[in-house]
């Protein structure tokens, strides 16, 4: 196969959409950030990731796919014992002990777990996919997903463990799991809820109640969530314009720069803007799905499910706590929001995706 | 492979998916065009603030351009909760320096706000060192505050102001719109700290600041009537009292003292009663200085004449039932010499004579039982019955100023009256209102009420009031070498908290003007309750005469009487 071929199966859209959501979160990031002393030092950094993650996306367009599904046990493994180093040797920061520190850069081994487990589950069901229609063939992926997820947890990142759920149903749905065995668990799933919430730290209950109603704490715990919610209202049909929303640039908005990023758009570019920035996002979906259908082969349709439904659960649950209709948990907005670990496993899943997208005819 | 898991199933989550997006961009239809006013209304409560630009309060100054109240630029502290770094060192500094219990700070500094006042209007001293020490969290701001230069010194015309300078009592309440100007505003925007942004200022309105009122009251006149007044006060015994100076050409008044008074300064540190501007908000009955009132409404209906003799019953009047007493027993007396005795016969008698119908008309005409209008808070009408409520011996009561209770400015008012040629004027403290530039925006100009006696009646009545203040009327001691004075004595027993008259209670007073027949001043004085003396020629008579006397030096009024002759 010649190179010529490989470049035409590549899927432009996909690559655009990124690129134009990496060129309005360089944008807002300005915008919620130019007020600061040194503020352009954020966006030289900001810069610096999507450069690594372009770096990230070309090795894992070039990455064999076949590769991957051999050492998806290993990456798996690797990475818990990352997660294993966190809890005993991580930076705390902002009350949470999420970080890695090797020389200069800080690396949150959560953000790369959404992606090996991904992997691990697309090898692990694949390989056992004569036995889809046992109950072992929940259970085992349930069991792999649920180590790294407590371990998130306990960091305390409840935000992002909560993502591997929907990604782990999607990927048992489509795998062709018994929908009664998926329903059994969900039901069995939201009986466990109240014994859910006793292991909740204080902040998280804390969190979830002022989302039932902030005005409880107006000035604490409901302080976001208020303020993410007037800056947004207020900007109306068109927005307030680039660099001139006031709850953002008055430091009325928390977070601005990195979960919060998506208030700065609705204040400043208005509804049209929010509804452009999820139309490119809805986009990628239906182009990840796509891609999972033509995938060649079985693991990378699975990684493509997950991977798909895990970039657009991130923008469900983070748009969706800017307005109000999601509890507030610390998960960005994929492509837009500040930081490097993010966009690194982001770009990396995109690179992924136009792997399996270029591998589609190959008979594996 | 698509076979493997279905197309169905992959349709299916995109179908799931699809719809969550669509549930997210219909929140957001909601949050960012249906509910837009909504939101926007809450940011720009939160990030705009409009702060008051505070406008110095006018001036009050005296004819001659004197300061009576000023304000004065003063720094006040206040508090950013937030800012604070280390409460419990901030809360003992300030309390220190402040003088307040440290509780009280500490609570305001624990608040969760954004402003919390320490304590306004502190001392220089105060301020100074608190700007020296920049504790975090404590800043000052400008402040305006009234103050009054002569302390006590016309007190109960100026009246006070509370903190925020709006005024309380006096003409600074009466005067409180255009003395208090009208505040300015800054409208900026706030970053989440409550920091102002000085580049997003969206309006600076400046402060009108409010007008100066200078007032009638001619302050070395004042002063003078206060130190007499508070002298005979004290050395009379009485418990009050008041004295008023009105140019009689025009209703301006030049002086108006009370007693008890109190510093403008610290007007809470005094009981109530010491606030009170007696000379229009107490009444009392006037007794014998109501006599030249009573007698010039006969004079001017010409059912009398100055030299009509009346008998006087040797001093002991029987009338329904009762009898009435003069302190001297006559048996015929003059219109003129019933005045200058003080005689309650033969006022009885003309009272008589007049009916009353004329005589209720001729007192309302001179302006009793109506308030006068002068533009001081708590003026009252005073007391007078309408006929038809009269006893049978209203008639010959009232004529003698019993039955009926005025107020000394409705009094001096009537006596302007008698000396001017018979014009009842209103009386007035406000000479003109001044703008922020010195710029005249009100003026005042004498208002006649009306006429009330002939100017005929008038010359008579002064005539007979010159003869008071002589050797041979009650005021002698009103006597000034060198001038004539016209003038009327009283003493009116107090009505007794049990009903009927009092015998050791007496409200003592002289009303007197001069030059008697051109006069340029009327003053009168009243003291209540003086003891043991009473007599308004013994008491009132004297304070009269080193007013009048310091005045006539003052005011350089030549003398009209060639003493040599």
């Amino acid at each position: 196969m010649s190179r010529y071929e490989n470049l035409k199966k590549v899927n432009y859209t996909l690559i655009l959409c990124v690129f134009l959501l990496l060129g309005i979160g360089l944008i807002f990031i300005y915008s919620a950030t130019y007020q600061r002393e040194h503020f352009m030092g954020v966006i030289y950094r900001q810069l610096l990731w999507v450069l690594i993650g372009i770096i990230a996306f070309s090795i894992m367009l070039k990455i064999n796919l076949k590769f991957l599904d051999s050492i998806a046990y290993f990456i798996y493994a690797a990475n818990l014992f990352l997660l294993l180093a966190v809890l005993f040797a991580g930076r705390v920061h902002l009350g949470a002990q999420r970080w890695l520190h090797f020389g200069g850069f800080a690396l949150q081994p959560s953000e790369f777990a959404k992606v090996s487990i991904i992997l691990v589950l697309a090898r692990y069901l694949s390989d056992n996919i004569d036995f889809r229609d046992k109950i072992s063939y929940i259970l085992k992926p349930f069991i792999l997903v649920t180590i790294p997820m407590v371990m998130i947890i306990k960091q305390p990142d409840l935000g992002t463990s909560m993502i591997f759920l929907p990604v782990l149903f999607a990927m048992l749905f489509v795998a062709g799991a018994r929908i009664k065995l998926l329903m059994g668990i969900v039901a069995l799933g939201a009986s466990a809820l109240p014994v859910f919430w006793m292991f909740l730290q204080n902040y998280q209950k804390m969190r979830l109640k002022v989302f039932i109603n902030p005005n409880i704490d107006p000035l604490g715990a409901g302080y976001t969530a208020i303020q993410s919610k007037i800056a947004v209202g207020s900007g109306g049909y068109f927005g307030k314009g680039w660099l001139m929303g006031t709850q953002n640039q008055l430091s009325f908005l928390p977070e601005r720069h990195t979960d919060f990023i998506f208030s700065v758009l609705g204040e400043e570019w208005g509804f049209i803007g929010c509804l452009g920035v999820l139309l490119l996002f809805l986009i990628i979906l239906v182009m990840g799905l796509m891609i999972a259908d033509n995938s060649g082969s079985l693991f990378g349709k699975l990684t493509a499910v997950g991977l798909t439904v895990m970039i657009t659960s991130h923008v469900l649950i983070n748009v969706g706590m800017t307005i109000g209709i999601m509890p507030i948990t610390g998960l960005p907005l994929p492509f837009l929001s500040y930081g490097g670990s993010s966009l690194l496993t982001m770009m990396c899943s995109i690179g992924l995706l136009e792997n399996i997208s270029m591998r589609k005819s190959v008979f594996y | 492979m698509s076979g493997v898991g279905g197309r169905l199933r992959s349709i299916f989550i995109a179908l799931i998916t699809i719809s969550a997006f669509s549930f997210l961009m219909w929140r957001l239809y909601w949050l960012q065009v249906e509910k837009h006013d909504f939101f926007l209304g809450k940011a720009k409560k939160q990030h705009h603030i409009s702060q008051k630009v505070f406008p110095h309060r006018g001036k009050i100054l005296d004819r001659n351009g004197r300061d009576l109240a000023i304000s004065v630029p003063v720094q006040s502290i206040y508090g950013v909760p937030g800012e604070v770094d280390d409460i419990d060192e901030t809360v003992q500094v300030l309390s220190e320096l402040l003088n307040l219990k440290p509780q009280r700070i500490r609570e305001r500094l624990l608040r969760k706000k954004h402003f919390v006042w320490i304590k306004r209007k502190v001392s220089e001293a105060a301020s100074n060192k608190i700007k020296e020490l920049k504790l975090s969290g404590i800043h000052l701001l400008e402040e305006i505050k009234r103050e009054y230069p002569g302390g006590e010194l016309l007190c109960h015309l100026l009246g006070f102001v509370n903190i925020d300078n709006e005024g309380l009592e006096g003409l600074e309440l009466t005067f409180n719109k255009q003395l208090r100007g009208k505040p300015g505003w800054r409208k900026s925007e706030r970053d989440a700290t409550g920091r102002e942004i000085p580049f997003l200022r969206i309006e600076d309105v400046p402060a009108n600041d409010g007008s100066d009122i200078v007032l009638t009251i001619d302050m070395a006149i004042q002063t003078i009537a206060e130190t007499e007044l508070n002298e005979a006060v004290i050395s009379r015994n009485a418990i009050g009292g008041s004295v008023i100076v009105l140019d009689p050409g025009s209703g301006e008044v030049l002086a108006m003292a009370n007693m008890p008074k109190y510093n403008t300064n610290k007007p809470t540190s005094v009981p109530q009663s010491h606030r009170r501007n007696r000379a229009v908000t107490d009444m009392f009955e006037p007794g014998s200085t109501f006599k030249p009132i009573s007698i010039s409404i006969a004079l001017n209906e010409n059912i009398i004449n100055l030299n009509d003799r009346f008998y006087c019953e040797n001093g002991a009047f029987r009338y329904a039932g009762h009898t009435l007493h003069d302190s001297h027993s006559n048996k015929v007396l003059t219109v003129k010499e019933i005045i200058e005795q003080s005689s309650n016969i033969g006022a009885a008698k003309i009272g008589l004579k007049m009916g009353r119908e004329r005589f209720f008309a001729g007192i309302k005409g001179f302006g009793c039982g109506e308030k006068t209008g002068i533009q001081l808070p708590g003026e009252i009408r005073g007391v007078i019955r309408e006929p038809s409520k009269w006893s049978k011996l209203s008639i010959i009561c009232l004529p003698m100023g019993q039955e009926i209770s005025v107020t000394a400015l409705q009094l001096i008012c009537a006596y302007g009256a008698l000396a001017n040629g018979g014009i009842l004027y209103k009386p007035y403290v406000i000479d003109k209102i001044r703008g922020d530039k010195g710029n005249v925006i009100w003026e005042a100009h004498p208002q006649r009420v009306r006429r009330v006696i002939s100017e005929n009646a008038s010359s008579e009545i002064t005539k007979a009031m010159k003869g008071v203040v002589s050797l041979h009327g009650t005021a002698s001691r009103a006597i000034i070498t060198g001038y004539s004075v016209a003038g009327k004595t009283g003493t009116a027993q107090k009505v007794a908290i049990e009903g009927g008259y009092s015998h050791e209670l007496y409200v003592s007073s002289f009303i007197g003007y001069f030059p008697a027949d051109n006069p340029r001043l009327v003053i009168a004085v009243v003291l209540d309750e003086p003891k043991p003396d009473y007599y308004g020629g013994v008491v009132a008579a004297p304070v009269f005469k080193s007013i009048a006397k310091k005045i006539l030096h003052y005011l350089e009024i030549p003398p009209d009487i060639d003493v040599s002759e």
